[in-house]
């Protein structure tokens, strides 16, 4: 069954590999998407090896069955990232994601083939042969998309629109606000997003208004680099820690409301101030009310028996 | 249970998009696009995902002189991340529409 729905063309590496080498456009995405082809056919191996895999894994011993479950998910995550590229028209991209799936599918199906070898046949049946299979196509397929992603990066080196330049001096400076040990970090993951939104946008706004709108949330960055907390919980988790104490809380607003007081007695006499009084009650009912609707509780020393 | 992060809305959309496909890596962008929402907004939530535990990220593993390009990098669920993300979803009081009807899901190549 594994068979079946291979095209004879999906094993015929020998020749594409002689077409990307005769290539002379290597920007022209119409190699990634032969490519693409070509490993959709691979993703119809990863297909079958993930039924016959199936069956297998109801009789093979545990060990086995774990390795087993996961080269299922691995062939399907192979088959959906397949999927998922085919739609893409962005060469350097899609030859990237296959090889990132070809990889990945590779390196499971090597060690998968390896642990089949000591495993009697009649549990594995068909699996093993797909196994085998998989992995000699997807040696070949990797070695090809590597050869295409290479050519395609070489003939394609970004080249920097003023807007991009601004664009990534914009990134460069929000690094230099990060916390130190962050900061190489996000100024090359940040980078590489805006190289590949120049690319796609050269010449148009996009890539600045990504650095802008980047530049604006530097500040949550920086304190959720920092602490893991954003600065507006950091805040809420502050006036909690206050207001659950009447000492912390009237310690707080006690000076503030002396002050006025003093303030208002300086400038227009003792009548004011008598006016004024008030404002201790509204206060306390202020707090009062804060408390009920954050549902804070004030801390209180249990009697003595 | 560990502690939960503040569920805002941006946050429950990121988890979303990060649970519509936990073993798949995914870069800045493409969840950008996957949530719906804009640059730069999601990567503080990343970090403080990444701070409690729930997500780990890479690089890439290419060489940027011999690609000509920087680094993308990679985040992925860890698997407490997987579980603990869903419960706070789960859990969490506000109604978030669906990944896609918030902003509408787009390809990583149709990014505007």
């Amino acid at each position: 069954m594994t068979d079946g729905n291979i095209s004879p063309r999906s094993y015929d590496i020998a020749s594409l590999d002689a077409y990307v080498e005769k290539a002379e456009n290597a920007t022209d995405y119409a190699y990634a998407r032969e490519l693409a082809r070509d490993l959709t056919y691979y993703s119809g191996i990863a297909a079958n090896i993930e039924i016959d895999l199936f069956r297998a894994a109801n009789s093979a011993p545990e060990a086995l069955k774990q390795l087993l479950s996961r080269s299922i998910l691995l062939a399907r995550a192979l088959r959906c990232t397949v999927e998922r590229s085919l739609p893409l028209e962005l060469n350097t991209d899609l030859a990237l994601c296959l090889e990132r799936a070809a990889s990945f599918a590779y390196f499971v199906a090597q060690s998968l083939s390896l642990a089949m070898r000591n495993v009697p046949p009649f549990h594995l049946g068909a699996g093993r042969d797909s196994a085998r299979r998989m992995s000699r196509n997807l040696e070949a397929s990797l070695r090809l998309v590597r050869a295409l992603t290479a050519d395609v990066d070489a003939s394609a080196r970004l080249e920097w629109s003023p807007l991009a330049a601004l664009a990534q001096q914009l990134i460069m400076l929000q690094a230099l606000l990060l916390p130190a040990t962050s900061r190489n970090r996000y100024m090359e993951e940040l980078e590489a997003e805006l190289y590949f939104l120049t690319k796609i946008h050269a010449g148009r706004f996009i890539p600045l208004i990504y650095a802008f709108r980047q530049f604006g949330r530097v500040v949550q960055l920086r304190f959720a680099v920092r602490t893991g907390i954003s600065p507006m919980r950091r805040i809420s988790v502050f006036l909690h820690w206050v207001l659950s104490s009447n000492l912390r809380t009237w310690s707080a607003i006690g000076p503030l409301l002396a002050f006025s007081f003093i303030n208002v007695y300086t400038r227009q006499g003792w009548g004011s101030t008598v006016v004024a009084l008030p404002a201790i009650a509204a206060f306390y009912a202020g707090v009062k009310w804060i408390r009920n609707r954050w549902d804070i509780e004030t801390k209180r020393k249990s009697p003595p028996e | 249970m560990g502690k939960f992060p503040r569920m805002t809305l941006p946050t429950q959309l990121v988890l979303r998009a990060l649970l519509n496909e936990p073993a798949r890596e995914m870069y800045g962008l493409e969840i950008c696009a996957a949530a719906g929402l804009q640059p730069g907004t999601i990567h503080p939530i990343l970090a403080r995902f990444e701070d409690i535990g729930w997500l780990e990220s890479c690089f890439e593993d290419v060489d940027p002189r011999e690609v000509g390009r920087p680094r993308r990098r990679y985040y992925r669920l860890t698997s407490n991340g997987v579980e603990q993300a869903r419960l706070a979803v789960a859990q969490a009081r506000s109604k978030v529409p669906q990944t896609g009807s918030f902003g509408q899901p787009q390809h990583v190549g149709e990014l505007t």
